[in-house]
């Protein structure tokens, strides 16, 4: 609690030595004092792991206000709150709910930063994400879709008991790069081996990546899915994503260069 | 000397040495599949369920058999709720609830439950009900029926919505507890119609509050004091109205290596081991507390893998945690409905021809 507290309380009583503000006459960002800067990027990265997102909104205000760079404020600050968090969720420090938290409060935080963007923000990746049809279980699906999303991807969360159908469609209106499936039970996740061959007869496999994922999917049977990855939690899910995305990419560069050749 | 069945299973849950070791099948909608029904006939008609669960009884032989459980049976008598909860019935699958019960976390505070001494109101626990009195009826001479239930950290979860539960859990502490109060309450009247009905062993299945999902501090909160209350008036009302005594066994799904001491505080005679904890340790942490069941890999070995690696599989099992008694062998958590049968056989078969006591091993 001490870190945002102090930054709160010093920046309602003094305006200290920076001026991180967009110049009017010149239109450029004025760099930040960089002693506050980190300190204000310490703070969003402190006040995700805290859970508590009404500080997390007043201190993004307090960020924006002091002309933090809104980039550096999510990447540098919040997002790696996230990291925090998440490496906490790996050792059994955290778990579901504080990761939910966590989230909260950065999707918070960023609604505030957002209007400051001056433009969009690299897009890492865009994932179409569900659990598949017959399975209602989303608390792991919902987590990697917050932490992709916090990451950079854009996200389209079709939710629990979803068609194949609805995949497919969802995946090609947004030109997806991945298509991400869940399920928590044996029964369904049958569903993942038919739903992955369905995609290839829609002329979706050798476009996008397909990751699969939840607490019965095995490394054997993710294999048998043939799906390009797995992972045994919702951290290392998005880590494998972030290799894949960059395997993705290469590869679709490598194919435009091979037809301009 | 050879037991009965009835002993030889509560010998081991209560973490005694058998003659031999004992199984457990943990089957649920792969019933259907070994009855050649859909899931949704076992559903709709107890006398099904029941015939489907006696087939694999037949096939399998083990020394107890958790009855059928159903979201319907579980969740059909709730209602829709303040969130419009309702549940999608397929054929060859077990249903999905749609929606909430509890929309905000407040509601739990203003809304009812279904009575389960009411056959009015609860048509659909009194299907399980029929279901339960039948397979005493058919197999209970043979082999020790538990009677299954979705849990009560679990039920709770799902009538709220997991991810709201989950953040009720750290942001709305108090309706958190009136949910798991009422679920509680509400499973523990319904035991006691199972009791009634002649009903003397009781398995929860509680996917959600495991440590895949929450801390070992929320389990202490949440969870356990509720979970003791369970097994606490079940257990006094067997005793008090017919001077008998009721077993209870609590399954939680994930990894809980982590609170494997606090799942024996649960007042359950025994817990039952998903497949990712090493039973090794659960043997050293238990020391004999409560008794042990599981916990056969049910995704490489039994439904992708051979007859020979499940019989290696439970032959570990077995070696890991049966000696001294106090362990039960059974899936890690329900059967794969695909299952081949002869991997499922294999497991029951290793545990009579591995579990002879004293073990070779």
């Amino acid at each position: 609690m001490a870190g945002p507290l102090l930054v709160l309380g010093k920046v309602s009583h003094e305006t200290p030595g920076h001026d991180g503000r967009v110049s009017p006459d010149e239109g450029e960002r004025i760099p930040m004092d960089e002693a506050r800067e980190q300190e204000l990027l310490q703070a969003l990265s402190d006040v995700c792991v805290e859970g508590n997102y009404k500080k997390g909104k007043e201190l993004a205000e307090v960020a924006m206000n002091e002309g933090l760079d809104p980039i550096k404020a999510i990447l540098d600050g919040l997002t790696m709150g996230m990291g925090r968090i998440g490496k906490l969720f790996e050792r059994k420090e955290a778990f579901v709910p504080e990761m939910l938290l966590a989230a909260k409060v950065m999707d918070q935080a960023i609604e505030v930063i957002k209007p400051h963007l001056t433009a969009p923000m690299e897009n890492k990746g865009t994932v179409v994400i569900g659990t598949v049809k017959g399975d209602i279980h989303d608390v792991g699906k919902r987590l990697v879709a917050l932490m992709l999303r916090n990451l950079g991807f854009t996200v389209h969360d079709l939710g629990v008991n979803v068609a194949p159908d609805a995949f497919v469609n969802k995946a090609i209106e947004v030109e997806a790069d991945f298509i991400c499936m869940s399920a928590l039970m044996t029964t369904t996740m049958q569903g993942m081996i038919t739903n992955v061959e369905y995609f290839s007869q829609k002329g979706l496999r050798e476009r996008l990546k397909i990751m699969v994922g939840g607490a019965p999917v095995t490394p054997q049977f993710a294999g048998m899915t043939g799906a390009d990855g797995t992972a045994p939690d919702a951290f290392a899910a998005v880590n494998r994503a972030k290799e894949l995305a960059t395997q993705l990419f290469a590869e679709r560069e490598l194919a435009k260069a091979a037809v301009s050749a | 000397m050879t037991m009965t069945v009835r002993e030889r299973i509560v010998t081991a849950l209560t973490g005694g040495q058998p003659d031999r070791v004992p199984s457990c099948s943990f089957l649920w909608d792969h019933a259907a599949i070994v009855a050649d029904v859909k899931c949704s006939e076992v559903r709709n008609d107890a006398r099904i369920a029941t015939k489907a669960y006696t087939a694999c009884y037949e096939k399998y032989k083990p020394d107890a058999l958790l009855g059928h459980h159903d979201r319907l049976w579980n969740y059909g008598d709730w209602g829709p709720g303040t969130g419009g909860l309702e549940l999608e019935l397929p054929d060859y699958d077990q249903p999905s609830l749609i929606g909430q019960y509890w929309k905000e976390p407040e509601d739990a505070f203003t809304t009812s439950a279904p009575d389960p001494h009411s056959k009015k109101d609860s048509p659909m626990f009194w299907r399980h009900v029929e279901h339960i009195e039948t397979l005493l009826d058919s197999i209970g001479d043979r082999a020790v029926v538990f009677g299954m239930h979705h849990g009560i950290f679990s039920m709770a979860t799902l009538l709220r919505g997991a991810t709201d539960f989950m953040l009720d859990l750290v942001e709305n502490p108090e309706a958190a507890h009136k949910m798991m109060d009422i679920t509680t309450t509400v499973v523990l009247e319904r035991l006691k119609i199972w009791i009634d009905h002649g009903l003397r062993f009781f398995m929860q299945g509680e996917p959600c509050p495991s440590c895949e999902l929450i801390s070992p501090k929320h389990f202490t909160e949440f969870a356990l004091p509720y979970l003791q209350r369970l097994h606490d008036g079940a257990r006094e009302y067997a005793r008090d109205k017919y001077g008998e005594r009721f077993y209870s066994c609590l399954h939680i799904c994930g990894n809980n290596t982590l609170i494997l001491d606090q799942m024996a505080e649960a007042h359950a005679d025994g817990i039952s081991l998903d497949q990712r904890v090493d039973l090794a340790v659960a043997k050293k942490v238990i020391n004999g507390k409560v008794g042990i069941m599981g916990n056969i890999e049910t995704t490489d070995a039994l439904l992708l893998g051979t007859p020979e690696l499940v019989e290696q599989a439970t032959k570990t099992a077995i070696d890991k945690c049966a000696k001294g008694g106090g362990f039960i062998v059974a899936a890690g958590c329900a059967v794969p409905i695909p299952a081949p049968f002869r991997n499922v056989k294999a497991m029951y078969d290793a545990t009579i021809k591995y579990g002879q006591y004293p073990l070779k091993s």
